[in-house]
């Protein structure tokens, strides 16, 4: 059981402690809000401290190991996508990104069926998105650093 | 004026303006609906197409856009969590309760109304009253703006589940994280880290698709493996199109209250429906006679932020058609369209050019019919999308809000920005606080930044900061109106005796 | 076999002339041009692009597309054209005085001026300092008058921080010994609303916001070298003994490094359009003045800014 309001506390006089030292060098008219607004912070944050050891809202993060699990997955192949897609091109990345999610969801074991499944639906889905977006609407997107000439 | 009016009336019904009426309207739906894709957006990638058209239906086409994507934006927020804009977020806080509870389709009837009804009641104010309206809202100047952000922020005290101490610390952290970019005034750059596209500060959407959209998905669909991304599913049928349409009307307080509100922030040059909604969400939670069921997922909370936030787009063009100033981005394109077409805001619009004035805010008026008209059929379809079963859904909503991330301002960093975004939001609800007071702090800091520090130049010119910040008409009102907000919860306790205050909570589905 | 041979070589030779060979000799431009807005949507420098949109893609043969990068007060723009490919696919709406002041205020803008290369610039807006009809201040003299006795009483509104308004500011207030503040807004509009509702004293203001709201204000002084044609009355600041010429200037510019051939077909096509009667008389009823700068000429005007600037700023900055 993890104390929220501890954490909580914690982390935004953390914050506040860092911006304070990010923003000393700011003129009189750009620091004064920020100043303040700090000045807020840290008050706010000791209020919670307080709290968190008086009279503390305890609360469980993860019901389980597998949802941790979960969640922890989830993030990796997404920040993966993130990561490789200025490098392959958006299209490539989108396509194996959907593929792959859509497979990490399923319940079921990886057939090649269920894998080529996949892979179809998320052709379609992706490219026709990045028709309506890219063509039709000539928004920009990444071009892929390894496709560049 | 009257017969301008009617002859504008008939006007939008010609052939090829209702067309461009109509495609505007369903444009405008759409970029709405898509996370990453906001009006401004949509307005300004379809004002090539208003050059081969008639100046007429080209307003007219963009008026469409405008009204349709202040009802586009509650389908996402309705269904996943996700306001459309930053107009809709208020939209989530009961919109998603009522989908999860099987209910997506009254949501989606009741935002279709209320938009209409909101943009009707500020479209017959602006067709009456826009030349008086202008001039006061000319009066808000640096101190007001300063105290309508205040009046903003104290909406955290009634919106904060969990503690309000932590939705107050919510607040000041999304203050903090608007003051990343330049400062408005004395030109600093500040926290950027380095990156030079930090300059122009973090990106409102991004943060909010970061906010809502993720943590949803990160908590339910992967992390406890929900089939679907909603409870219960859902069973469109006519009847409850009916049903949301009669109770909505049987609430006139509700709805006149909320356009009421929409439209008076609305022409406050520049501050946006991005509170508009959330100020009559609030208000409406506090004067109904049962606020407990606000969060849980009432149609009245869906009907009071969509009703303010359509009500906010033709308010925000009568500082424009009036005195050329817009209030608001979209408003600024509109702007831009209608100078390219030669038409000069001001007294000409009205008179020189009157008819095709008129017919561009009769077509408004025509748009939330429609809009009333495509959202309560096409809430057949739109409900229909939460059925799908989450492995297909979550990874095409992940993919376009990636697309949609990138595409605001072409960079890679608001990507990750919205990564990082999201598994602070996932975090926050885990640690029981809702991230909306964030995001709330990140819409008014500016205005509540730009207020003070003009304030404090304006006031020591004036010999006293204090005294030019407080004694004005406007301010006075709005400081009362912050006061009064912030102390209710407390008030509302001691009337209820020792039972604990009812506040407007908005529990997440399943924090 | 050696004929064989032989016309493979050839055909090789011709294939890799082809694809060695630079992009002027290629034949500019072949690809659409991005011609990248470092602003939002609808403001001027947007107008400015989507009029020059349809003459520019009739003249060069391809489409131009028209992106935003906002952010900054338009330096995320120029970070951005900094960094890309010199093959002429990709330029950037400039302005002056803008690319000049950023760098030279911020620490870290993300680009240098010498490093954006000037295509030509089309379009100034001349800036003029001007007071509400029933403002006591009648004429330039009254306001200095006024200003000197009481040092930072008068409010003067303008758009942006280190901007042509703000520089302008500076300078005047030096030229006449006197102290004002200035109260930077958001954008052009948001200062013009200030102002219209009498939260300050004084605007600086763009010639075409000042000419859409004559009837309600008086313009005090203009920052041209003759009278501005739109308000011929108005006094320039010249004429009533301030050395002062203030103007924001919009232009196109490209990545460092875009070879001379490209630029030349870009610049040619822009004067084309700046020469274009029909255009300047829209520029002109709007309230703009027409230039017709090109590349070499901008890049010298570019640098005499320099040299003028970088002392204020430097005096200012604390």
């Amino acid at each position: 059981m993890l104390n929220s309001d501890l954490i909580v506390g914690c982390v935004c006089a953390v914050l506040t402690g860092l911006v304070y030292f990010l923003t000393r060098d700011l003129s009189r008219l750009g620091g004064v809000f920020v100043n303040y607004v700090l000045v807020a912070l840290g008050f706010l944050s000791l209020l919670l401290l307080i709290k968190g050891l008086v009279r503390p809202e305890r609360i469980k993060f993860f019901e389980s190991a597998v949802e941790r699990n979960n969640v922890l997955v989830g993030l990796i192949i997404l920040a993966l996508y993130l990561i490789v897609m200025p490098k392959a091109g958006f299209l490539p990345a989108s396509y194996v990104f959907y593929g792959v999610f859509n497979l990490y969801l399923a319940e079921e074991k990886l057939k090649t069926r269920n894998i080529l499944q996949s892979l179809g639906l998320s052709a379609v889905v992706v490219t026709v998105f990045y028709f309506i977006f890219h063509h039709l609407l000539e928004v920009p997107l990444p071009p892929g650093s390894w496709f560049e000439s | 004026m009257l017969e301008a009016a009617w002859s504008g009336f008939v006007q939008v019904f010609y052939p090829g303006n209702f067309l461009s009426l109509f495609f505007g309207v369903f444009m405008g739906i759409v970029f709405g609906a898509l996370p990453g894709l906001t009006a401004t957006m949509g307005l300004a990638l379809l004002i090539p197409f208003t050059f081969t058209m008639t100046p007429a239906a080209g307003l007219i086409m963009l008026g469409g856009i405008y009204v349709g994507a202040m009802y586009g934006d509650a389908i996402p927020a309705v269904l996943i969590n996700t306001p459309g804009t930053p107009a809709a977020i208020a939209t989530t806080f009961d919109g998603f309760p009522l989908a999860q509870k099987g209910m997506a389709q009254h949501g989606l009837v009741a935002a279709a109304v209320a938009s209409a009804y909101g943009s009707l009641v500020a479209n017959i104010v602006l067709a009456t009253a826009a030349p008086p309206l202008a001039e006061a809202s000319l009066k808000f100047g640096p101190p007001e703006y300063f105290w309508l952000g205040i009046f903003g922020l104290t909406i955290i005290a009634t919106l904060s589940s969990g503690t309000m101490l932590k939705g107050f610390l919510a607040g000041g952290v999304g203050l903090l994280l608007s003051t990343v970019g330049m400062a408005p005034i004395g030109g600093d750059v500040r926290l950027t880290l380095g990156f030079p596209e930090l300059q122009a500060g973090l990106e409102l959407i991004v943060a909010l698709i970061g906010f809502f959209c993720l943590p949803e998905i990160l908590s339910s669909v992967i992390g406890q493996r929900r089939a679907a991304y909603a409870s219960q599913p859902v069973k469109p049928t006519l009847s409850v199109i009916g049903e949301v349409i009669v109770s909505l009307l049987k609430k006139p307080g509700l709805m006149l209250r909320s356009s009421a509100i929409g439209t008076i922030i609305g022409f406050a040059p520049g501050a946006g429906g991005n509170i508009a909604s959330m100020v009559s969400y609030n208000e409406a939670c506090r004067w109904d006679k049962h606020p407990e069921e606000f969060g849980k997922g009432t149609i009245k909370g869906v009907a009071a932020s969509e009703a303010a936030n359509s009500s906010m787009a033709p308010g925000s063009l009568i500082p424009l058609l009036t005195l050329g100033i817009p209030g608001s981005p979209p408003a600024a394109v509109i702007l831009g369209a209608l100078m390219l077409h030669g038409m000069r805001p001001g007294h000409e619009l009205f008179t020189t050019h009157a008819p095709i004035t008129f017919a561009f805010i009769m077509s408004m008026l025509v748009a939330a019919f429609l809009v009333t008209i495509i959202g309560c059929f096409g809430s057949f379809v739109f409900a229909r999308i939460i059925n799908i079963p989450a492995r297909f859904l979550a990874p095409a909503i992940l993919f376009m809000t990636v697309l949609g991330s990138y595409s605001i301002r072409n960079n890679m960093l608001d990507v990750w920005i919205m990564f990082f975004f999201g598994v602070i939001g996932y975090v926050s609800h885990k640690l029981k606080f809702h991230p909306a007071p964030i995001v709330l702090g990140l819409i008014l800091g500016p205005f509540v930044e730009e207020g003070l520090v003009q304030s404090i130049l304006t006031g020591r010119a004036a010999g006293g900061v204090l005294g030019y910040m407080v004694f004005r008409p406007i301010s006075l009102i709005l400081i009362g109106l912050s006061l009064m907000s912030a102390l209710w919860p407390l008030y509302a306790s001691w009337r209820a005796g020792r039972r604990p205050p009812e506040r407007c909570a908005e529990e997440g589905s399943d924090a | 076999m050696a004929r064989r041979f032989l016309t493979l070589a050839l055909a090789l030779a011709f294939i890799s002339a082809l694809v060695l060979a630079g992009p002027a000799a290629a034949g500019y431009p072949e690809n659409s041009i991005v011609y990248s807005i470092p602003f939002n949507p609808g403001g001027q420098s947007d107008l400015e692009a989507r009029r020059q949109q349809p003459l520019l893609e009739k003249m060069l043969g391809v489409k131009i597309i028209v992106q935003y990068k906002p952010g900054g007060g338009g330096s995320v723009g120029w970070a951005e054209l900094v960094t890309k490919k010199p093959d002429g696919y990709f330029i950037s709406g400039i302005n002056i005085p803008h690319i000049i002041l950023q760098p030279l205020a911020r620490g870290n803008a993300g680009y240098e001026t010498g490093q954006i290369v000037p295509i030509a610039l089309f379009q100034a807006t001349p800036i003029g300092l001007a007071v509400l009809k029933d403002s006591p201040f009648k004429t330039l003299k009254d306001l200095v008058d006024y200003a000197k006795k009481n040092p930072g009483a008068v409010t003067v509104a303008g758009s942006g921080t280190w901007s042509g308004h703000h520089i302008a500011h500076l300078q005047f207030s030096k030229m006449a010994g006197i102290q004002m503040t200035y109260v930077p807004h958001k954008g052009a509009a948001p200062s013009v609303a200030a102002f219209l509702g009498g939260h300050v004293q004084a605007l600086w203001a763009n010639s075409n916001d000042l000419v859409q709201h004559a009837e309600k204000s008086r313009v005090l002084g203009f920052g041209t070298n003759k009278p501005f044609p739109n308000m011929p009355e108005v006094p320039t600041f010249k004429s009533q003994g301030y050395a002062l010429l203030a103007s924001i200037d919009r232009g196109a510019g490209a990545p460092p490094g875009t070879p001379a051939e490209i630029v030349k077909v870009l610049e040619a096509a822009f004067l084309k359009i700046a020469n274009d009667p029909k255009i300047q008389k829209q520029m002109a009823d709007e309230g703009f003045e027409p230039l017709q700068m090109g590349a070499a000429e901008s890049k010298a005007y570019i640098e005499d800014k320099v040299k003028e600037w970088a002392p204020v700023v430097k005096e200012f900055k604390k």
